[in-house]
């Protein structure tokens, strides 16, 4: 049994209960122990840093000390913007010494900052920890002939400095998770365009045209729903829906879920346990296209004799 | 080693031997070893652009700072000059490539050895001077001098005195 | 006893005004070898060369001493003086009391006049202990290499075989031609490349000095200037090219294809091929990692067609040496990679080309017979977005650098897309138009105005599919919104790169590179063609991204330099280098560590006079040193010695004061 320290962040007790609860189940399939940690608290989200650095730090700071007590030393974190502030506070203050000492010994008191943990989010544990091989094994209701765009957000990848994985401009692990579960990710490139979530409540016509376009273009690539990794990236593109319909005049109606959903699905848990009262735009109907008849990959055979032709005797 | 600079009733007194006094308008003599390329250039400049500097510096020219020989600087104390100068291309700027690299680690190690036998740090000094820094040059020389001043003669470990 | 004679300058008044001249000349008779000492106004006028030319004959001196200016500016006046006397030159010193003395202590003149004095007895110590020293002549051979077979390396072999000098032209491809055989037409006037380039490749080929080897590297250059020897790795080509009449038989015949690198992949070729058909030489070789019959023994069916049995699969590389004179390197350029622009979709969306690639379809002779063609659906594209400082000026995925001629070749394939698809809209995105250069701007106009191409200033942030179309997302500077275009065809205009394989070159030839790959030029401004190694040129865009007008001036400079470096049968050379005394010489090599120029070796010499034992002493090559003198200061046992600055000389000057 994997043991993993668990930074759920807010969204998981609030809002993105629905990840926290899946996630928690697709980890107990993949025999992994998950460990809240103690007395965690807020990252600072998108506030702190704007108000000032100290606290921007500190924040995050106090949740590494009190990981790093654990006798585990990987942290997985849900929500992709504590993921971010989290990592990039690692590197800050790895590669500033003297100002973590400083803050360390100002306002942490539960103890002095090691360094010593390693932050992933819960997207790149899987894919990087569990492995996708694994994650096959243990599909037990394949969701072939589902088609699924994958949203990654701005932060789950990016900046490439402090994520340190996957493509910052055109990702892939999502889609080859998806594809491990029998989906097919779609062509989808406006994969990590900003949903402009920091608008969210003082300037809504800003992300209803940003997250307009996403959803639009993902309804393009031919997608049932949208999979994401991130409860700010769900509530945007989910709760947006209906005001952008009703400002455009343009149906959408594209579920968005997170990826853990459709893995615990996969896995055999009953749809009840994905909480799916819980979506704005109904998810049944596009869940209903599991079992679709596949059709023949014809490129990929076009695709092989191509590559015989450019080699081989004619 | 660091020898205080002593002062005494307007009289100056060697840094290394307490007993030699020299006048209040005692002048040194600078043994200045130039680099053809970019510090004799450069004090080629000072002159046409008529940048007045102390008369105290006798100029030799050499084509590299790595041509100097430690033993050019320990003749010179020990004969004529009371101070020496060494300037050459900026680090990277050497017409031969690497030359002034290997002058700049020979001179380290020949202070160090001219400390360690008795000399005050200033009597020898290097700088990067190059064909555009006339200007740079004159305020070099005025410095060196000044501080060769401050140092008083040089007698101890020249050869008369044995 | 040395008779030393001084010639004091009153340099007008320059001198004169802040030093007591007489008191100087003065003061220098008393030294004892001084046997005259004069004064005149204008030492390095005629009558004061004169002065010291009858000075020397009738004092019978060994040696001169000007006080006066900076050695830099008259020490070869006066050196010529003093041959012209029949003296040796070299016995020569200038005593620098102008630009030291007189100008930097003007208003002190007593102590301005002992520091004279004091310089004047050092010059007159140090050529005391001058030796008479000669030119050294390095025999020179009167042959070039040429590396590279673009347009630079074929102007520079053809300008120095117009001269009669012979020249080797090694190229690493099946035909010389280089990128420019690549391009459809060239800017700003627009005539056809092939049309001015093949003459000239044609011309190499014929020349009487010039020998072409094709399909071949450099891989070793010994030697110094006037003197390399380079060992040229010949590959193995499969075909005789003696017997090879070029009749295309088996290039028809081959059954297996392979993507065409000279058409960037866009059609294929054969396993046996000519890269295109105007190669000079125009005979095919055997591409040997995608031939079945060198990988599997399996086919052969080229030799049985050929009537002349040129087909020899059994043909190994070959290595030969030519001993030159001087190199040209002319590597030409890469272009840059787009992967990395990944938000573009570059490397997924086919509808996606870079500029060289676009070139090759709107050339007649192309893959697609001139027409521009997207890759996904072979359709004829009618909106084209060309987007300009793809990894140009881009430090974040790219170079920093400006890449020169993209400006130009877009406006360019704007120009061409228009007149081969009548109905068709070109949108440029560009961060600044730099069209400098000989009817430049006047040709972005043309395609800005004639062509109405829209230009839209910004940098592109993303392209996503649409249907079958793309849709390019950017920004409009000028209006300051943002814009999409929907187009049917992407044109990157990569960024000029060195050729990855320059860093090895340079080193292997012992010259240097800059941080991107591309050779250094001696001087940024004053030596732009010469590298810091004698003998050793640049041409076109190995030193830095070029258009052709400027590779081509290049080239002939290059030219230029190698024939005045052949002008005579021997190269003249300052004896002011390094020698070496073997008697004290213990072997220790730390002066072969030290001489930036590697021209110090080590030989075996006998042990003593007749004995068979042997003990390494270094050796010093006078061709290749430049005399910096490091290694005279490193050596222990003081057993080198730099003539004109030699250990007496200086201990000389600095015991005289």
């Amino acid at each position: 049994m994997n043991k993993l320290t668990y930074f759920p962040g807010c969204s998981a007790h609030g809002t993105s209960e629905e990840f926290d609860h899946t996630l928690k189940l697709v980890m107990k399939t993949l025999d992994v122990q998950m460990e809240e940690i103690p007395d965690w608290n807020c990252c600072g989200a998108t506030s702190a840093h704007v108000m000032t650095e100290n606290l921007a730090l500190a924040l995050p700071m106090r949740n590494l000390v009190l990981a790093e007590k654990l006798e585990n030393k990987t942290m997985g974190i849900a929500c992709a913007s504590c993921y971010s502030r989290m990592k990039g506070t690692k590197k800050h203050l790895d590669e500033n010494p003297e100002q973590a000492k400083r803050i360390n010994s100002t306002v942490i008191d539960e103890g002095e900052y090691q360094g010593t943990v390693e932050i992933k989010s819960m997207l790149q544990y899987c894919f990087e920890e569990i492995g996708l091989e694994t994650i096959k094994s243990k599909v037990t209701k394949s969701l072939s002939g589902l088609k699924v765009a994958c949203y990654y957000g701005c932060l789950l990848t990016r900046p490439k400095d402090v994520t340190q994985f996957d493509s910052p401009e055109y990702p892939m692990s999502m889609d080859l998770l998806m594809e491990a579960l029998g989906a097919k990710a779609m062509e989808f490139d406006f994969k990590t365009e900003c949903c402009g979530a920091s608008f969210s409540i003082s300037n809504t016509e800003v992300v209803e045209s940003l997250t307009g376009k996403i959803l639009e273009v993902a309804k393009e690539s031919g997608a049932h729903l949208i999979v994401v990794a991130c409860p700010l990236c769900q509530s945007n593109l989910d709760m947006r829906q209906p005001d952008i319909e009703k400002h455009s005049g343009k149906k959408l109606d594209i579920p968005v879920m997170y990826f853990t959903q459709l893995m615990a699905l996969a896995f055999g848990y009953p749809e009840k346990e994905l909480r799916l009262p819980k979506h704005i735009v109904p998810v049944e109907a596009a869940l209903k296209h599991i079992g679709d008849p596949v059709p023949e990959p014809e490129k990929v055979k076009k695709t092989k004799k191509a590559v015989e032709a450019e080699s081989e005797v004619e | 080693m660091e020898t205080e600079v002593k002062e005494a009733q307007g009289k100056i007194i060697s840094a290394e031997n307490p007993d030699i006094v020299a006048p209040a308008d005692w002048q040194p003599v600078i043994m200045g070893i130039l680099c053809n390329w970019c510090s004799y250039a450069g004090s080629d400049l000072t002159g046409t652009s008529r940048i007045q500097y102390p008369p105290n510096i006798r100029i030799i020219r050499v084509p590299c700072s790595s041509r100097v020989d430690p033993w050019f600087i320990i003749k010179s104390l020990q004969t004529t000059a009371d101070g020496v100068l060494i300037s050459g291309c900026h680090p990277g700027d050497c017409h031969y490539i690497s030359g002034n690299y290997f002058a700049r680690r020979r001179f380290l190690v020949t202070k160090k050895l001219l400390n360690f036998v008795g000399y005050h740090e200033n009597r020898v000094q290097f700088s990067w001077v190059s064909a555009a820094e006339g200007p740079k040059f004159a305020k070099v020389v005025a410095k060196v001098t000044e501080d060769i001043k401050k140092l008083g003669p040089l007698h101890r470990y020249k050869k008369e005195n044995f | 006893m040395a008779r030393v004679g001084v010639f004091v300058c009153y340099c007008g008044a320059n001198i004169a005004d802040f030093i007591d001249v007489p008191a100087v000349v003065e003061e220098a008779k008393k030294i004892k070898e001084v046997k005259i000492s004069v004064l005149y106004k204008y030492m390095c006028s005629d009558p004061g060369q004169g002065m010291i030319r009858d000075a020397i004959v009738q004092n019978r001196l060994t040696s001169v001493v000007v006080a006066a200016c900076s050695p830099r500016m008259h020490e070869k006046t006066f050196r010529k003086a003093l041959s012209d006397a029949g003296m040796n030159p070299y016995m020569l010193e200038v005593a620098n009391i102008r630009e030291h003395s007189s100008w930097v202590h003007q208003k002190d003149k007593k102590a301005a006049t002992e520091k004279a004095n004091d310089l004047i007895r050092m010059a007159i110590a140090k050529s005391i202990a001058n030796e008479q020293l000669h030119e050294i002549s390095v025999p020179v051979t009167k042959r070039a290499l040429v590396i590279g077979g673009g347009i630079a390396g074929i102007q520079a072999a053809l300008d120095i075989a117009d001269a009669r000098i012979p020249v080797t032209l090694v190229e690493k491809s099946p035909s010389i031609g280089g990128r420019m055989a690549q391009l459809d037409e060239t800017f700003p006037t627009l005539d056809c490349s092939q049309c001015i380039l093949t003459p000239k490749m044609v011309d190499v080929a014929s020349h009487p000095y010039i020998e072409l080897i094709p399909y071949s590297e450099v891989i070793e250059l010994d030697g110094y200037v006037g003197n390399y020897k380079a060992k040229i790795k010949k590959k193995a080509s499969y075909v005789d090219f003696s017997s090879c009449t070029g009749c295309g038989a088996c290039t028809q015949k081959c059954p297996v294809k392979v993507p065409n690198e000279f058409n960037m992949n866009i059609d294929k070729r054969k396993a046996i091929y000519t890269p295109f058909p105007q190669a000079v030489p125009n005979k095919p070789v055997i591409d040997a990692t995608h031939c079945t019959m060198l990988l599997k023994g399996k086919c052969g069916i080229c030799a049985k067609v050929c009537e002349k049995g040129s087909i020899n699969f059994k043909m190994v590389d070959e290595v030969i040496e030519r001993e030159v004179g001087a190199v040209v390197i002319a590597t030409g350029y890469d272009l840059w990679d787009p992967k990395p622009y990944e938000e573009y979709g570059v490397g997924r969306y086919k509808d996606i080309i870079t500029s060289l690639e676009f070139e090759r379809m709107v050339s007649a002779s192309g893959p697609t017979n001139g027409v521009p063609i997207r890759p996904s659906d072979g359709k004829v594209p009618k909106n084209v977005v060309f987007i300009k400082c793809i990894g140009s000026r881009d430090e974040a995925k790219g170079i920093e650098y400006c890449s020169k001629i993209c400006c130009m070749y877009t406006a360019k394939h704007a120009i061409l897309l228009h007149h081969k698809v009548h109905d068709s809209h070109a949108y440029i995105f560009y961060m600044d138009i730099r069209a400098a250069g000989k009817g430049y701007e006047e040709f972005v106009k043309r395609a800005q105005v004639e062509t109405a191409a829209t230009y839209l200033r910004g940098r592109v942030s993303k392209i996503y599919k649409k249907g079958d179309k793309l849709m390019v997302r950017g920004e409009d500077a000028q209006i300051g919104q943002v814009v999409e275009v929907e187009a049917d065809l992407v044109v990157l205009a990569t960024a000029v790169i060195a050729p990855k394989d320059n860093p090895s070159l340079a080193r292997l030839l012992g010259v240097s590179y800059d941080k991107y790959g591309y050779m250094s030029e001696a001087h940024p401004k004053l030596r732009p063609v010469e590298t810091a190694k004698a003998g050793i040129f640049l041409a076109g865009c190995t030193q830095a991204p070029k258009d052709i007008p400027d590779t081509v001036a290049q080239a002939s400079a290059c030219a230029a330099k190698v024939c005045g470096l052949f002008a005579g049968d021997t190269l003249k050379k300052d004896p002011m280098v390094s020698t070496i005394n073997n008697e004290f010489c213990s072997g220790c090599q730390n002066c072969v560590k030290v001489c930036p120029y590697q021209a110090i070796v080590t030989e075996e010499i006998p042990l003593g006079h007749g004995s068979k034992e042997l003990r390494t002493v270094a050796k010093i090559n006078e061709g290749v040193c430049q005399g910096c003198g490091s290694c005279v200061a490193i050596c222990r046992s003081m057993a080198i010695n730099l003539a004109g600055f030699t250990d007496p000389q200086i201990i000389n000057e600095i015991v005289a004061i």
